[in-house]
């Protein structure tokens, strides 16, 4: 049974504007959670955010950190579905859109590396303050992968989901307008590119991408950082996910876990079978299988890690 | 030991062949046209995604053109000079 709990906590005789929902709360009895619509965060760009949590005290917490512009839309449907499961089992979950994206205040244009990692940390706080854990994971998609590592490293041997992490910013943007030009390269007819993208993003200011903005205020510090860089040395359990054919490790990914293996970080690998172009495209019926794998394996894998979580 | 050109090419079939076209396609040639409705725009991206893991190179968005993507031997092309061969 699903309630909806109306955000009514200031009565009915307050004025109409004061009384507009600044929370919305839905409680759904049959998983045992209650999820919870709010703005929360810095006074001039408010962050949306969902809790997900038990009906119960939880017993820690995880902070979703989403990927951007069409990887944003393609694992929105995953990462609820992971925060459901999630807090069904005991631990408190914090989704959020960046500052200037999704339903979030402010101008994407606005936004940079390291206001997405402020907003990580604003989201950090709201699931301790709102939720009362003490003990929390992160999860980074993607370029949420980056903004998750760099966040995590305020929290001593915080554990570490990432999905499909990007490594390398600047490869991550030449990835991303490659597939622009496969409709062209498709029609026989690609155009010569006279300078790297990068630096066409970095002149302009912004760039449409499959019908997407990119601006260059989110890359300029970003394409000095490396994944490698923002996990630092401080040793933390990683979960890596792929999602491939192959039931090999990338060369990406088992190069950078053999130097973080080396720094004592403990790496648990799960691949998950499906197209490494997922991204890109995917059918319906291949993403729903993605993603039951997906949090499958992510749900064993943050109960074991936080402390206290029920089995 | 088998020459790295003809090796390079018969990966680049096999993974066309199975993991692109799915079986659908028996035997492709080296110089079989592929862009011209016989691979499709996500086909595309997963050629690129498995040339640079496969063969470790880079391919810049200034290679996306139908001269090194056109046809197996052009791809086999752009692989040895990414490699530095």
């Amino acid at each position: 049974m699903t309630r909806h709990v109306a955000a009514d906590a200031h009565g009915p005789t307050q004025p109409l504007q004061e009384r507009a929902a600044s929370w919305s709360t839905r409680v759904d009895e049959r998983r045992g959670i209650r999820e919870e619509l709010e703005f929360f965060g810095p006074a001039r760009s408010k962050l949306f955010g969902c809790l997900h949590a038990p009906l119960h005290r939880p017993r820690g917490g995880l902070v979703v950190c989403s990927p951007m512009h069409a990887e944003f839309l393609k694992n929105y449907r995953r990462e609820v579905d992971l925060a459901r499961s999630l807090a069904g089992r005991g631990i408190a979950v914090q989704r959020f859109h960046y500052r200037g994206t999704g339903n979030s205040e402010g101008e994407e244009a606005e936004a940079t590396f390291d206001t997405m990692c402020e907003d990580v940390m604003f989201a950090v706080e709201r699931l301790m303050d709102k939720a009362d854990v003490t003990n929390v994971a992160f999860l980074g998609t993607r370029w949420g992968g980056l903004t998750a590592a760099a966040a995590a490293r305020h929290v001593d041997g915080v554990p570490l989901a990432l999905w499909e992490p990007v490594t390398d910013p600047r490869r991550n943007f030449t990835q991303i307008y490659r597939a622009a030009l496969i409709p062209e390269l498709k029609e026989g007819g690609a155009r010569a590119l006279e300078e790297p993208p990068i630096r066409q993003l970095e002149r302009n200011g912004s760039l449409d991408i499959l019908g997407y903005s990119i601006y260059w205020s989110q890359y300029e510090r970003a394409v000095e950082q490396s994944l490698e860089g923002l996990l630092g040395e401080d040793p933390r359990p990683i979960l890596f996910v792929q999602i491939s054919r192959r039931d090999e490790l990338r060369g990406e990914y088992a190069r950078l876990q053999a130097r973080l293996k080396e720094s004592g970080f403990s790496i648990t690998n799960r691949i998950v079978a499906g197209d490494e172009t997922w991204w890109f495209a995917s059918e319906p019926s291949q993403a729903a299988l993605l993603s039951d794998a997906l949090i499958d394996a992510t749900t064993q894998w943050v109960l074991e890690c936080l402390p206290g979580a029920p089995s | 030991m088998v020459d790295q050109t003809t090796d390079a090419r018969d990966r680049i079939k096999r993974f066309i062949e199975q993991e692109v076209l799915l079986g659908e396609v028996s035997k492709i040639q080296n110089d079989t046209p592929l862009l011209t409705g016989m691979i499709d725009s996500f086909g595309l991206m997963q050629l690129v995604s498995f040339l640079e893991e496969e063969f470790g190179i880079e391919i810049d968005p200034r290679d996306m053109t139908p001269e090194h993507f056109g046809t197996v031997n052009h791809m086999v092309m752009l692989v040895r000079q990414r490699s530095g061969e």
